[in-house]
């Protein structure tokens, strides 16, 4: 398993002209850049960009991105398709919802639902909702507890079909 | 700004323990939408572009910036290349150039952008 992640963070601009229609402006920076700066700089350009082009700007987004270029073999029987769904609650008492995909056999008991207190789902569960946490939902508001954790199958796309699917 | 990196590789490996499947991407994303209110000018058309061609601090790397409804203020008037090229003393051009070449920028390959090579003009009005 080795971790790389690209050799710049990518700043995204999205543009749109009159008709409606949208386009994108991509520009790069070394991916060392902290985000603050990258994105005071990306603040700055906007005006400079905003100078050359009749379209207005929408909005832009920063990414950094990492591969894993020797990834491990995942699990025989393993399916996207077959989801850990994890409820929290916010401070807000507002509900956030995550689906692990491949959710692991010893995390989901014999209804469906998923045990709270097996290794794994007690990591993650606290890793989301401890103090100090830096997730939170959409508005930045933090998640304080697990609501419910429930397996659920998701249908399979034609991709997800098994390439040896027909009678030999 | 919190350190998105860090809480993301301690999740993934908490991540790792919950599933079958293998992570093999994560990306961190900081999304932001312009709050004042902008209209597009009229008669803009993505289509009609403009690109910067750059040269970077590795010979033979270049850097592509194609601009969408680019405004016809900003395009060669004059000579033989009227139409076909971004005035050069365009002052929002300048800006933008000078921006590129001094600011944090780079291209996708990480290698520094030095200066502007040619700059190419494609209308379809």
């Amino acid at each position: 398993m080795a971790w790389r992640n690209k050799p710049t963070a990518t700043l995204t601009f999205v543009l749109v002209d009159e008709t409606g229609s949208r386009a994108n402006l991509s520009f790069d920076v070394p991916y060392a850049t902290l985000a603050s700066v990258a994105l005071a700089a990306a603040d700055a350009l906007v005006v400079l960009i905003q100078g050359v082009t009749k379209c207005a700007v929408l909005s832009y987004s920063l990414t950094y991105s990492k591969v894993d270029d020797e990834p491990a073999t995942p699990d025989v029987l393993s399916r996207v398709e077959r989801k850990g769904v994890f409820i929290f609650l916010t401070a807000a008492g507002k509900k956030v919802r995550y689906s692990v995909p491949g959710i692991t056999d010893a995390a989901v008991t014999y209804t469906g639902r998923i045990d709270d207190d097996q290794a794994a789902v007690a990591l993650f569960t606290t890793a989301i909702t401890e103090v100090g946490a830096v997730f939170s939902d959409s508005n930045g508001v933090d998640l304080v507890t697990l609501d419910q954790a429930y397996e659920s199958y998701r249908r399979s796309t034609r991709k997800m079909l098994p390439g040896d699917r027909r009678p030999d | 700004m919190a350190d998105g990196h860090a809480a993301g590789d301690d999740l993934r490996g908490v991540l790792a323990a919950l599933s079958s499947a293998v992570v093999v991407r994560q990306s961190v994303v900081y999304p932001f939408s312009v709050q004042q209110d902008t209209n597009p000018l009229p008669g803009s058309r993505i289509e009609n572009r403009a690109a910067l061609i750059f040269e970077t601090s590795e010979a033979g790397q270049l850097l592509s910036v194609s601009i969408p409804a680019i405004v016809p203020a900003a395009i060669q008037a004059l000579g033989p290349l009227a139409g076909l090229e971004l005035a050069g003393d365009n002052p929002a051009v300048v800006a933008l150039v000078q921006e590129i070449i001094n600011g944090l920028w780079c291209n996708p390959f990480g290698y520094d952008v030095v200066s502007l090579a040619s700059t190419i003009v494609e209308t379809v009005d």
